[in-house]
């Protein structure tokens, strides 16, 4: 009856695709495995029936095959279960199309005793039973208590077999265990019902109970990896297609195989685009790519599935590409069936990328230039323009002084300019980012003779280096690995005290005599140096770690450091050049290929893996050239887009088929205050400064005292001028409107500290805030000599790089000649400016 | 027509004469499926249901759960029956079955009548005692053992079972006999001072705890033994220990529902109860002054509040008072002591003397200097003599005479409480340690009072037993981190470092001398009074180690008669030791007649 209905529903769906198009229509099935082997009594395995068409469309028609009956094998859903010794072919098929699976099945007659470490602990798992919040959080809940997801079996077994008096588990009566009772609610449980007595996960747990609790022998074979069928797969959601079973096998230290499909976990990614439920099928909901994330014990793997679905209307129209970004972003959107919006124009590209890449707006000068500029590589020559003027280097220089946190809790404003110096010259000399890597990670000396020994000043023990170096550079949150095993990714608790001992050599001492236990004094200079040998250990094992990479072999004398940062910057590391680039990526395109850009982990995949691969290893074989990544992306047709959607694009958020509108950041926002009311920026000042203070030093005839005292000063304006934002020192007094746009206070080494988000501390510093003030005030001054019709076109120009439209020159106009005031019109005609979205975004 | 009237007829009449019972038919259902959401401790919608009393209020919804005759208006019915999954009660759960939900529909149709003693008892104590299921006749595998007791002739062991109780002959190893009726496992065993009962503790994990009472004479019956013992009390989770008070007046009990229990042994009823302690509470017992109150009619010594012998070394009571029986006293607190004989009731005291104690350094350096004042001088100190007099009328009356239970819990402390009342009189945080090596905070699962002396012994997780005095704990007690470090360090506790690996779940004094058993599996015996019955920490050492288990020991019992030590834990096994020389005797799996395969 079931196998019927199956049928005539398949039936209906193959002919349905069949009269919308002709393609789609199944050719040939197969089955995975093709040839099935089980051993031992209760073996199982999945088995995917896959369905191909002549358009290249892959389809899972595991639930509608039928099988034929078999002795040796029982199957259902594709499910197979041993039943006795045998080989046998068995008959699957699917319509009038057909296949056979190859069948054996060994030692039968063997009792198959459940495994402690990989079934019965698989279970809790998946049933969430040790989970953060129920029985794995610290001292569990009620008398149970169990490590996170697993990760310390020995606890575990500690705990459910002999614990709190044997409380949990009953081998003469197994059904009393109140491993059973409580989760299938015959007795309270404050955790609800978390099984079923007909669950495959019951009757395991109760043969695992029946069989006396075993804990698997010390020598037996260990899970070494797992692996998930399809890898990847891309599911046309229509009918019963879009859906697609997994199947899960982990590799065992001894060779064999075993088929986990049922006691694994599943999670999604992308909850909107599917769901998946416990056996592994996943079902897509709309068009969009998820990882399907599956946890089996320490192991965590994905399969990246995407779900297309034809738009009605829809129709590619080959848009341009400038080169292999566009190739790759336009691959996914043609198939996702996303339309590109078209190129923005002049003046919006001329304002975002000085914004991009020099943190600054354009001057009116500059944007009238461009404007009338009739060549046709004017934006590629102004793309290397701007990369080569220095206003770039302070601008990326702050994104990774944010980063290594320059902050003037620990450095002495000297170390922090010096620190901030070196920053910023690495970005103005476009030092290959594997030396800048390197020259970081493995600084030793003096804080204030070795700008790069700041790094490990700010970071003040081994366990910050190593969290800091795993973020910034490989986009790795691993700090949960300090305590347990990480929940969401590969890391374990022995892979974090293994970084650690790579760093955990570096001393930190005091330089002057007085070298107190006490943590040093901010400012104070302190020497990074090394006490060779020291190393790690896990807390939890007491088995001291050997250093990162763990399989260079390495000299007590060497430091530990230099084969790390090797590893690190090796063309090969899959980390170094993808987090690097997709944080240039972010900066420019206000979204990361994988986002938050520095939590990159297999259940949080790229929107694009294929670009992501492909600017890393451009990186790579650039020589890690920073301004190479930015001119690829700054030359292509997708940084080059234009912010507004059209009908076919208008609900993408994360595949770059249009550019996104952002608020300016803390510092571009104040900059650009400056700089439309001023005429010059906050840098500039700092420049005049500069100048002024060497001409005053310059000027003959000084006595002693008046020369000190212009030394002082000119060291001062020295120090301003040459760190900028960089060091967050110059201008304290200006920070209450640089946090209120997200300045970051960089007590961590997350870029997520830099908020983006829309605040009304914002609305109400850009509407009244003393800076505004001043500024406005400026504004009047410097532009009241100007004639009415002058001053509107440079307001515009220099706030939207673009000529007022009429409506607006006539409003501006009418507003300047009706009032008595004139200075006071001004300044409402700048105050309101600074006040449009046009302005406080970039578009 | 008029037959199928009659049909209806007969039909309702039976259903009226069947009155539903919320006791033993509704609570059952409620406690199975409701509590674990409705409780007194998680209270979703803040409807709690562990009485009859709270089961009829409303939660969040302002519904009355009950409305009597009606059930379509009764909001808990509502949401019984609610067709809508993720409404009906219970959640995430099966409905009720239909059969159950009929019998909540009659119960409200027949006007909700309550047929307990005490709507504001705990439905767990409504239920009627549980009829236990015939243990299999034989085990197809061994029972962790929780509990073992030797007859009082030492000819016989008690080991718990599978709803029985299994009697072993101590010299063949032999089962003689199986006490059926009883819990689903069994955690304590012991004998009345009488030796004419036995009190059997234990219960199912999560589900509930037993003491049943099983009357010694009845065992003599050999064969058709009876299956239907006393039911002293039922608890809402297992009982883990108990013990008689020397007198036989009361048993003290405690449990896994954190609670601690007396009951009176003449009227069966429970005297007291308190759930003080935040975990398990993982053994009691009683201590025994009755030695005291011998030693003063004897001897015409002081009847003291506090023990003074750690002061004689170095410590420093800074509260004492001494009551002699011809009515003069001395009372001390901080660096004052006062020593005056009453003489009537509306006078003052006449004063002996006043002395201010010095006391610098402490531990080893401890060193008190004595200034006493006598005749004219002592008109100087008139505020502080009113002082001392006055905490000598009011201060530890109440203490007199007191015995006191102690219990030691997994929350990391063990309490002591008035035998009498319950009422707490100390906890005892010494098993907090901070620093070092052993630092940890340490579950207690073993307490043993000292007999002949006012010394308690603890004992569970971290590396030493503690031997304290109530009183003097309590004078001391308070909340740093590290509280083991401040009693050691005051003198006022006696450690003994038992070098155990692994954590000591049973402890049992017997005369003079402690055994431990540890998850280790070794057993460790210690003598802890020195024949002047004072102690000497550094004088203690391992008397045996008894080497013959490899895995968890959860029991242990000690037999004077025949100087036995009999072991046990999570293998099931037995042994059974020569106590004087630690040579093993015996040695057998304590289940019926185990398959062997």
């Amino acid at each position: 009856m079931t196998n019927w209905l199956a049928r005539a529903f398949l039936i209906c769906g193959l002919s349905a695709a069949t009269a919308s198009a002709d393609d789609r229509r199944i050719e040939r099935i197969e089955t995975t495995p093709a040839q099935l082997m089980l051993s031992g009594d209760r073996a199982a395995s999945q088995v995917l029936v896959t369905g191909f068409a002549a358009n290249g469309d892959v389809v899972d028609l595991t639930r509608a095959a039928t099988f034929s009956e078999s002795d040796v094998i029982s199957i259902e859903a594709g499910y197979a279960r041993s039943k006795q010794d045998g080989s046998d072919s068995i008959d699957v098929r699917v319509g009038g199309l057909s296949t056979q699976l190859q069948v054996t099945v060994t030692r039968f007659a063997e009792p198959q005793p459940v495994s402690f470490r990989w079934e019965t602990l698989a279970i809790l798992t998946k049933q969430g039973c040790n989970s953060g919040a129920c029985h794995g959080k610290p001292n569990g809940r009620g008398a149970l208590e169990l490590s996170l997801n697993a990760f310390d079996p020995k606890l575990d077994e500690r705990n459910l077999v002999r614990g709190s008096f044997v409380r949990f588990t009953e081998p003469l009566v197994p059904e009393q265990s109140l491993l059973l009772r409580k989760p299938t609610l015959r007795i309270p449980h404050g955790g609800g019902k978390r099984l079923r007595k007909d669950d495959e996960a019951y009757s395991i747990l109760r043969q695992w109970i029946y069989e006396g609790c075993v804990i698997d022998s010390s020598d037996a074979p260990t899970c070494v990896k797992v692996e998930v069928e399809p890898a990847s797969r891309v599911i046309r959601l229509a009918n019963e297609s879009g859906k697609q079973q997994v199947r899960v096998l982990a590799h065992f230290s001894d060779g064999t195989a075993r088929d986990v499909t049922r006691i694994a976990t599943y999670t999604l990614s992308n909850d909107a685009v599917a769901g998946v439920d416990a056996h592994g099928l996943v079902s897509g909901r709309e068009r969009g790519q998820t990882a399907v994330v599956v946890r089996y014990l320490d192991d965590i793997v994905s399969a990246y599935f995407t779900f297309v679905a034809d738009v009605p209307g829809f129709e590619w129209n080959n848009p341009p590409t400038h080169n292999y970004v566009d190739r790759f972003v336009h691959d996914k959107l043609h198939q996702l069936q996303y339309l590109p919006s078209g190129r923005c124009d002049d003046g919006t590209f001329l304002r975002r990328l000085s914004l991009d890449v020099r943190g600054l707006l354009p001057t009116a000068e500059e944007a009238k230039a461009f404007l009338a500029d009739d060549t046709s590589d004017k934006r590629q020559k102004l793309i290397d323009q701007f990369l080569d003027a220095p206003e770039y280097a302070r601008s990326w220089g702050l994104k990774m002084a944010d980063l290594l946190r320059i902050n003037r809790e620990v450095l002495s404003p000297d170390q922090a300019t010096a620190y901030s110096q070196w920053v910023s010259k690495s970005v103005e000399t476009n030092m290959p980012y594997d030396r800048f890597a390197a020259e970081l990670l493995t600084a030793s000396g003096s804080t204030s003779q070795v700008p790069p020994a700041n790094f490990f000043r700010v970071t003040s023990d081994t366990k910050m280096v190593t969290e800091t170096v795993a973020q910034v550079f490989m986009g790795s949150r691993i700090m949960c690995a300090q305590c347990h095993n990480h929940p969401y990714e590969s890391w374990t608790q022995d892979n974090y005290y293994q970084m650690a001992s790579a760093f955990h050599e570096v001393d930190r001492n005091l330089s002057d005599e007085s070298k107190k236990k006490e943590l040093p004094a901010p400012g104070s200079e302190v020497t990074i140096s090394r006490t060779p040998g020291r190393a790690m250990s896990n807390p939890r094992t007491g088995i001291e770690q050997k250093p990162w990479p763990t399989h260079v072999i390495r000299s007590v004398d060497e430091d530990k450091r230099v084969a790390f940062v090797q590893w690190l910057t090796s063309a090969d590391n899959t980390y170094f050049a993808r987090v690097a680039v997709n944080r240039i990526w972010s900066h420019l395109i206000g979204r990361g290929l994988v986002e938050p850009v520095d939590d990159f982990r297999s259940s949080n995949p790229p929107v694009n893996v294929e670009l992501l691969d492909a600017l890393a290893n451009d990186f790579a074989a650039s020589g890690f050239d920073r301004k190479h990544i930015l001119r690829v992306i700054l030359n292509s047709q997708t940084y080059q887009r234009s912010s507004d959607t059209n009908k076919f694009n208008e609900t993408d958020e994360e595949l770059f088929s249009h550019a996104r509108v952002r608020l300016l950041s803390a510092e571009q926002m104040q900059d650009a205050i400056t700089r439309l009311c001023d005429g010059g920026d906050q840098f500039a000042k700092f420049e005049q400064e500069l100048a002024a203070a060497e001409v005053e030093l310059n000027r003959g005839d000084l006595d002693d005292a008046t020369r000190e005292e212009k030394e002082k000063t000119r060291a001062a304006a020295r120090q301003r001028f040459e760190s900028y934002y960089m060091t967050q020192q110059p201008y304290p007094h200006l920070t209450t409107f640089l946090k209120a746009f997200g300045q970051p206070e960089r007590k961590t080494a997350c870029e997520c500290e830099r908020r983006e988000e829309a605040s009304l501390d914002q609305a109400l510093q850009l509407m009244n805030s003393g800076l505004i003030r001043d500024n406005v005030n400026r504004a009047r001054e410097r532009l009241q000599t100007l004639p009415d019709h002058q001053l509107v076109e440079q307001l515009y120009s220099s706030a939207f790089s673009r000529a007022p439209r009429p409506q607006e020159r006539m409003a501006v106009l009418s507003h300047l000649e009706s009032a008595e005031d004139r200075g006071q019109a001004i300044e409402n005609v700048v105050w309101a400016l600074i006040n449009t979205n046009e302005f406080m975004f970039q578009h | 027509m008029r037959i199928l009237i009659a049909i209806l007829f007969c039909l309702s009449a039976r259903v009226a004469a069947d009155e539903v019972s919320f006791s033993r038919q509704l609570a059952p259902i409620l406690l199975q499926r409701c509590l674990g959401c409705h409780d007194n401790r998680k209270t979703e919608g803040r409807y709690a249901l562990h009485t009859f009393e709270m089961f009829l209020k409303p939660g969040d919804s302002g519904e009355s759960p009950i409305v009597a005759g009606r059930p379509e208006d009764s909001y808990l019915f509502a949401k019984l029956t609610d067709a809508d999954a993720d409404v009906r009660m219970p959640q995430e759960d099966d409905a009720l079955s239909p059969e159950a939900i009929n019998l909540f529909k009659q119960w409200i149709e027949q006007g909700a009548r309550f047929d307990g003693p005490s709507k504001s008892d705990r439905l767990v104590n409504l239920l009627p005692p549980r009829t236990h299921p015939l243990p299999p006749v034989s085990y197809r595998t061994p029972l962790p053992i929780f509990a073992l007791k030797f007859s009082p002739d030492g000819k016989s062991l008690y080991t718990g079972g599978w709803h029985e109780l299994l009697v072993w002959d101590v010299a063949s190893g032999g089962l003689k006999q199986r006490v059926t009726g009883l819990p689903q496992r069994i955690h304590c065993i012991e004998f009345s001072p009488d030796q004419r009962m036995l009190a059997v503790g234990g219960g199912a994990p999560g589900e509930y705890g037993e003491i049943r009472l099983v009357d010694v004479a009845r065992l003599a019956m050999t064969d058709d033994l009876p299956h239907d013992h006393d039911l002293l009390a039922a608890w809402e989770d297992v009982v883990l220990d108990l013990t008689f008070a020397p007198d036989g007046r009361s048993l003290i009990v405690g449990g896994a529902d954190n609670s601690v229990r007396a009951y009176d042994m003449t009227t069966r009823e429970e005297t007291w109860r308190t759930t003080q302690h935040i975990d398990w509470v993982t053994a009691v017992d009683v201590t025994d002054y009755r030695f005291a109150e011998r030693r003063v009619s004897n001897e015409g010594m002081a009847e003291f509040f506090t023990l003074d012998e750690h002061e004689a070394n170095s410590g420093s009571h800074i509260q004492q008072r001494w009551q002699f029986s011809d009515g003069h006293f001395i009372v001390r607190e901080a660096n004052w002591e006062l020593e005056a004989r009453a003489v009537s009731s509306d006078e003052p005291p006449s004063v002996k003397a006043l002395t201010k104690i010095t006391i610098t350094g402490i531990g080893k350096t401890y060193k008190a200097e004595r200034e006493t004042f006598s005749g004219d001088a002592v008109q100087d100190h008139a505020k502080t003599i009113e002082y001392l007099n006055r905490l000598q009328a009011t201060w530890p009356q109440d203490l007199a005479g007191t015995e006191f239970v102690v219990s030691s819990s997994k929350d990391r402390t063990v309490k002591v409480f008035s035998r009498s009342d319950g009422k707490l009189f100390t906890t005892y945080k010494g098993h907090r340690r901070e620093y070092g090596p052993l630092a940890g905070l340490h579950r207690v699962f073993g307490v043993q009072a000292e007999p002949g002396s006012r010394r308690i012994w603890s004992g569970g997780e971290g590396k030493h037993f503690h031997g304290w005095n109530p009183v003097t704990v309590r004078d001391e007690d308070g909340t740093a981190a590290d509280m083991e470090a401040r009693f050691a360090k005051e003198y006022s506790i006696d450690l003994i470092h038992h070098d155990f690996p692994d954590p000591v779940f049973s402890l049992r004094r017997s005369g003079n001398h402690l055994f431990a058993a540890s998850a280790n599996g070794q057993v460790k015996q210690f003598a802890i009074t020195g024949p002047d019955a004072l102690f000497d920490v550094k004088q203690v050492s391992t008397l045996h180690t008894y080497i013959g288990h490899s895995d968890h020991l959860f029991a242990i019992d000690v037999s004077n008669v025949k100087s036995l030590v009999a072991s046990a834990g999570f293998t099931g096994e037995v042994v059974i030791w020569d106590g004087g020389t630690g040579e093993e005797l015996t040695r057998f799996m304590a289940a019926p007649r185990l398959a062997v395969d």
